[in-house]
């Protein structure tokens, strides 16, 4: 048994349509689990008294408890008591495990910055609030823009898990492929590729995207293909 | 107090003043009145509490006891922000906002808290570009300017908000000898438009210059407070002199 390509020809349809379901599952959870990231982040680095400490506990139990057992216990668990769709539920699972994962990236971006930009700010007449939104959150995500796409590679890849609630994404298309076919080598080994080619076109992104946030390193770019 | 400046109107008072970090004592009873177009400087060696004293006035810094008069209102946590709005604070290490060009760096405060229109803001904004000498650095980065220039923009930032008062911490301590002057130049520009403004600085040869007033701080105590030529040229406290002593001879 060895790679054979009519199995992918065979399947294709198959590879194809996990292959846009982990799509779709990956885009709508890297926005949400961005904007709740920062929101968390945000409250996490100002500490408000209540608030600050059930944001951190919710952070270090989404952190430090696997990611399959969060799923589990929200599609089986938490589902009995509000209804809502096994793909709901699994975006829910991934804003809020990628979530803290990229809360605990912008609180120490947020760390990072002088204390002299909140001073100026609040000499300025700002609020807390005011000098959040229009100082520190920004600067903080310049700083930790590569930290942060690296996080949507992993939630591309955390999508996978999703087939455990019944999800037809890439991996339980694989899988089904492998079942049908007897070929693992053939249906995992194209699953992997079609993975890594996500992988790529996030990290294009990324490329394209620290070039705008920093003028100057794409001068420099330009300069050398200039050269 | 002089006859003159009892006829003016105060715009800050600091009366009996006290702040603790935990055992240590940073402000120790300390009073002080800033009238109005007067330029106090404050100097001392380090530790002494002259930037700790200066931060009080607009609220960076909380005290322990006394209180804070500005045009006879006392300072307190509700009407901070309003009044910080009428306080220029220029700071050591320029603090400009990283994230945005100088054009924004000095609209974004009267625009979003003073509600003041962006293009009447815009017009202003260059002109005192203009009269500090950057006005071709309107859509240039903080980091793409000198240390001289960001200090410059931080004034401007300050005047844009029309400020009753303008409060300097070492403005010039994080700068190259050059671009002292330059620096320098611009709060004496300030000076000859009748600021009211309180300066901590150790460039005692602009302070005798400037200022009004000079307050001698040691050991969280203002040691002395009096009138400039009295100051320099006829002081009766020891460790003054020894301190000037020093300081202007260096």
């Amino acid at each position: 048994m060895s790679f054979n390509w009519n199995i992918v020809v065979k399947y294709w349809p198959r590879f194809w349509s996990g292959t846009l379901l982990t799509l779709k599952y990956a885009a709508i959870a890297i926005v949400i689990a961005t904007v709740w990231g920062v929101l968390m982040g945000a409250v996490s680095y100002r500490k408000p008294r209540i608030l600050g400490t059930i944001v951190r506990a919710y952070i270090c139990f989404f952190r430090e408890t696997p990611l399959l057992v969060q799923i589990y216990f929200l599609f089986y668990g938490v589902s009995r008591y509000v209804s809502v769709s096994a793909g709901v539920m699994g975006i829910v699972a991934l804003v809020l495990n990628d979530g803290a994962f990229i809360a605990e990236i912008i609180r120490g971006g947020l760390q990072s910055i002088e204390i002299g930009q909140s001073e100026a700010a609040y000499a300025l007449g700002f609020n807390k609030f005011q000098t959040m939104i229009y100082f520190l959150i920004p600067q903080a995500w310049k700083k930790v823009l590569d930290s942060v796409i690296n996080m949507f590679s992993i939630i591309i890849k955390d999508t996978s898990m999703l087939m455990w609630i019944t999800i037809c994404e890439l991996t339980y298309q694989c899988n089904q492929i492998n079942n049908y076919s007897f070929n693992p080598i053939t249906s995992y080994l194209v699953g992997g590729a079609i993975y890594l080619i996500l992988f790529f076109a996030v990290q294009g992104a990324r490329k394209l995207l620290s070039m705008k946030n920093n003028p100057k390193r794409a001068i420099e770019k330009r300069g050398e293909s200039a050269a | 107090m002089s006859e003159m400046s009892e006829k003016k109107e105060i715009v800050v008072s600091l009366q009996h003043v006290t702040k603790q970090f935990g055992s240590l004592t940073v402000l120790d009873d300390m009073s002080l009145d800033v009238y109005e177009h007067e330029v106090v400087v404050l100097c001392g060696p380090s530790g002494g509490g002259k930037s700790t004293l200066l931060r009080t006035i607009n609220g960076l810094e909380k005290i322990g006891s006394g209180k804070i008069l500005y045009r006879g209102t006392e300072v307190n946590h509700r009407n901070i922000k309003e009044i910080r709005k009428h306080i220029g604070m220029v700071f050591q290490q320029f603090n400009l906002f990283n994230n945005l060009t100088v054009r924004d760096n000095l609209l974004i405060a009267p625009v979003k808290t003073q509600k003041k229109k962006k293009d009447e803001m815009l017009k202003k904004a260059v002109e005192y570009l203009e009269i500090f000498g950057i006005a071709d650095k309107l859509d240039s980065y903080p980091h793409q300017l000198s240390g001289g220039q960001k200090q410059r923009v931080a004034i401007v930032r300050s005047l844009m908000m029309e400020p009753d008062l303008m409060l300097f911490d070492e403005p010039t301590s994080a700068l190259d000898p050059e671009m002292i002057k330059e620096v320098l130049d611009a709060i004496r520009r300030l000076s000859s438009m009748g600021m009211t403004m309180v300066i901590v600085t150790h460039e005692m040869g602009f302070a005798r210059e400037v200022a009004s007033r000079v307050c001698f701080l040691e050991g969280a105590k203002i040691r002395v407070n009096t009138d400039t030529k009295t100051f320099f040229e006829d002081t009766e406290d020891e460790r003054l002199k020894q301190f000037l002593s020093v300081i202007l001879h260096h």
